[in-house]
């Protein structure tokens, strides 16, 4: 079908066509033949397997697409640089024995510990305080809240780094931090490069507080305003006061939301890359998982150690996950 | 309409499979060849006018293709085996690495006539196992010191002949409290610190000639060993040492290689003034607007160049670098191709775009655009000893890790010994 390249855009219109047509085919196909073959069963087994023979074409897609991959990696990790030759543990007693690892491990720990906490905590505190403004100034702030959602995590970067821009002594201001600090008669600091209490490690994290803040907001706010106002108005009646209200009454109506909003977040973090990447490649004590994932696999060219990498993560989100799965499960269950 | 193009495609066809059956050694092209490189945007525009005209005359469609971080990207290409025909390497050390995925030059093109008129030392940059698998296409000089003549003029201040006179300079520099005797920006994104990894390799070569140089790349002498050690030690007596450079290290981790407005600056010290700039030959690219302007206008009363004076005792060595060019088909058409772009020939274009030096001793110094840039051109073809950028042809693991913890050691975070201790790990 070579010729087809000559026509242009036609050609690009009837592959396209073609391929779709294609598909509908074939899927409809491999159910007809799937169905036809249970067919020739004798009836008791037709109804045992029936339903297993048509989850079979979703459960080898699963298979292929995501077990494989995973079980390739950890099988992976357990080899040299370029992948032929088995070398045990080496990967992994490297990885733990060298200094850098365990200050990348205590940086993601850094990481979890302190990003859904405090993107939770902000999303609830505007939660309710953009719930009492009235209907047309909750709308303008909360937009304006929510608007950095709407930012990929290499641009916010890409702002955020203008504010913690460094210039020499003397040559114009771009940081608008130091821009600040100057200001106020203050001396202007290389801000990342300060890894004191991994202190530019803090100002990698207010960058993703600061875009997921909407997000957290958003879903907290339609959970308190799905409180039965009635609940509400008995413990006023009671003499409760408004903080009380909060805590007390509010609160543990919305303890599901709350939960997976900040194992959400918290995922996230785990993996987080992005931010790291574009703001100071894991340079200066900053590096995460997934920046040493990267370097060890792309720059090193080392596929073993990568995967070691990458296996450790894996551990570690493999809980988060559970958690996650069970909280859906307890708020559907409360449904 | 169709129906007679897709005759004539099949007549095209036809043809190919008779002209394959005529020349068996090097397969018939088919028309088209890819290449790919890390050139930056006005260097790429002029190779790909070059290619344009070359593809004119022989009938072929060439594309280039420039990648924005070419080592990671072309690594991802052949891993999908998604190759160009051609590929540029800014790195040898990259090149040899993907040697199992590359084509002999030996087997795409005769190499004597392109290694007769090669500067020394450039085909020996990509061999593997007796193999030359790459040479360059295009090339840089680094052992250059950029200068302001006006500001140089407007203080009384010498070109510095000797390393104590460049001393004594930096010296002057404080005392009158001018400014800082260097600009020495090593920020580069992705690849920060690999300035100051130029600054190393002058050093060793300079102190410990090209054989030390060699097996320092190779890895058979330690970052950490007294060799190495020596050159680190002038370099911070020369850029880390109190009021040599404006903010001191942590200013130069945090600062572009390309910033060179301070070069260029009249304020003195409060605004930041700094009086040479030791850097490649493609930084007039980065000057700013007004100064390329007169440089390319010839008038040099703003920027100037001098050779970096050999520290007393050594020997003076000329580090440059190159892209180099490596095959992963062949044809007809990349033969053609290939034979062009590694000639004397190529360059015309880019030479007059900037940036640019030719690895060859027959190229035509007339092509170059100004002045300064045949004075830059005419040290490279001179060179005597010539060490191709070291850090570009080690291991690419060890080259960033050198960039890395160099880039640490410069910002006060590591000491040399820490940092030396970490790129020998990488080994």
């Amino acid at each position: 079908m070579g010729f087809l390249a000559n026509w242009g855009i036609w050609g690009d219109l009837v592959y396209g066509v073609l391929a779709v047509l294609l598909g509908l085919v074939i899927s409809y196909g491999l159910y007809w033949l799937l169905d036809k073959g249970l067919g020739l069963l004798p009836d008791k087994a037709q109804k045992k397997l029936r339903h297993w023979g048509f989850l079979l074409p979703a459960a080898t897609l699963v298979i292929v697409i995501l077990l494989y991959p995973v079980v390739q990696t950890i099988i992976l990790s357990f080899f040299n640089a370029s992948g032929k030759k088995f070398v045990g543990l080496e990967n992994y007693t490297e990885l733990f024995t060298s200094a850098d690892f365990l200050s990348i491990l205590l940086n993601n720990f850094l990481w979890v510990a302190i990003v859904p906490f405090f993107t939770v905590a902000i999303g609830l505190i505007f939660a309710t305080l953009t719930n009492r403004v009235g209907p047309t100034r909750e709308k303008i702030f909360k937009s304006l809240i929510f608007m950095p959602m709407s930012i990929s995590f290499i641009s916010a970067s890409t702002i955020w780094g203008l504010i913690y821009e460094y210039v020499p002594p003397g040559r114009p201001e771009i940081g608008i931090l130091n821009a600040v600090v100057k200001g106020n008669g203050g001396t202007p600091q290389p801000w990342l490069l300060i890894d004191d209490f991994r202190f530019n490690s803090f100002l990698l994290m207010i960058i993703v507080i600061w875009l997921q803040a909407g997000f957290s907001m958003v879903l907290l706010s339609s959970a308190i305003k799905g409180v039965p106002e009635e609940t509400l108005e008995a413990a006023r009646i009671d003499g409760a006061n408004t903080l009380q209200v909060f805590f007390r009454i509010i609160m543990p109506q919305i303890r599901g939301t709350i939960m997976s909003v900040f194992v959400t977040v918290l995922i996230l973090v785990m993996k987080i890359f992005d931010v790291v990447l574009a703001m100071t490649r894991g340079k200066y004590n900053t590096s995460v998982l997934a920046m040493e994932f990267y370097s060890r696999f792309f720059v090193d060219n080392d596929s073993g150690a990568a995967a070691a990498v990458v296996t450790i993560l894996l551990v570690l989100i493999a809980p988060l996950m559970w958690l996650q799965i069970r909280t859906v499960k307890q708020q559907e269950s409360l449904r | 309409m169709k129906a007679s193009r897709f005759l004539a495609g099949a007549a095209v066809a036809a043809l190919a499979t008779l002209s394959l059956a005529g020349c068996a050694s090097t397969p018939a092209g088919d028309g088209e060849v890819t290449i790919a490189g890390g050139y930056g945007e006005a260097q790429a525009a002029a190779f790909q006018a070059e290619l344009d005209d070359f593809g004119t005359a022989n009938g072929i469609k060439i594309k280039f293709t420039s990648y924005a971080s070419f080592d990671k990207d072309i690594k991802v290409k052949i891993a999908s085996g998604d190759t160009p025909d051609i590929a540029l390497w800014p790195q040898p050390g990259g090149l040899k690495d993907q040697a199992d995925n590359l084509l002999p030059l030996s087997d795409v093109v005769d190499l004597a006539p392109i290694q007769e008129t090669l500067i020394p030392g450039w085909d020996t940059l990509a061999v593997v196992d007796d193999k030359v698998y790459g040479l360059p296409v295009s090339a840089n000089m680094k052992t250059l010191v950029f200068y302001n003549p006006e500001a140089f003029a407007a203080n009384g201040y010498t070109v510095p002949n000797t390393d104590s006179e460049l001393g004594a300079l930096e010296q002057q520099i404080k005392d009158d409290g001018a400014g800082y005797p260097w600009c020495a920006g090593i920020e580069s994104g992705d690849a920060t610190g690999w300035a100051i990894t130029d600054w190393m390799e002058q050093y060793v070569l300079d102190y410990n000639g090209v054989d030390v140089y060699n097996q320092w790349i190779a890895g058979d002498v330690d970052f950490a060993s007294t060799e190495i050690t020596k050159a680190a030690d002038k370099v911070a007596e020369r850029l880390l040492a109190e009021g040599q450079v404006n903010g001191g290290g942590v200013s130069m981790a945090t600062d572009f290689f390309g910033n060179t407005a301070p070069l260029f600056e009249t304020g003195g010290k409060d605004k930041g003034q700094c009086f040479m700039l030791r850097q490649g030959s493609f930084i007039t690219d980065f000057f700013p607007e007004d100064i390329k302007a007169e440089v390319a206008a010839g008038d040099y009363t703003h920027a100037d160049v001098f050779p970096l004076p050999a520290p007393e005792g050594a020997q003076a060595g000329v580090i440059g670098g190159g892209d180099l060019a490596a095959a992963f088909t062949n044809d007809a058409d990349v033969k053609k191709v290939l034979e062009f772009i590694l000639s004397d020939k190529v360059g015309s274009k880019m030479a007059s775009a900037g940036g640019f030096i030719s690895a060859h001793k027959t190229f035509d110094n007339a092509l170059y655009p100004n002045a300064l840039i045949q004075k830059i051109g005419q040290a490279m073809s001179d060179a005597a000893v010539f060490g191709f950028d070291g850090s570009d042809r080690m291991p690419s693991a060890v080259n960033e890790e050198f960039w890395k913890a160099g880039t640490d050691w410069v910002a006060g975070n590591a000491t040399w010994e820490e940092a030396a201790a970490r790129i020998d790990a990488k080994y």
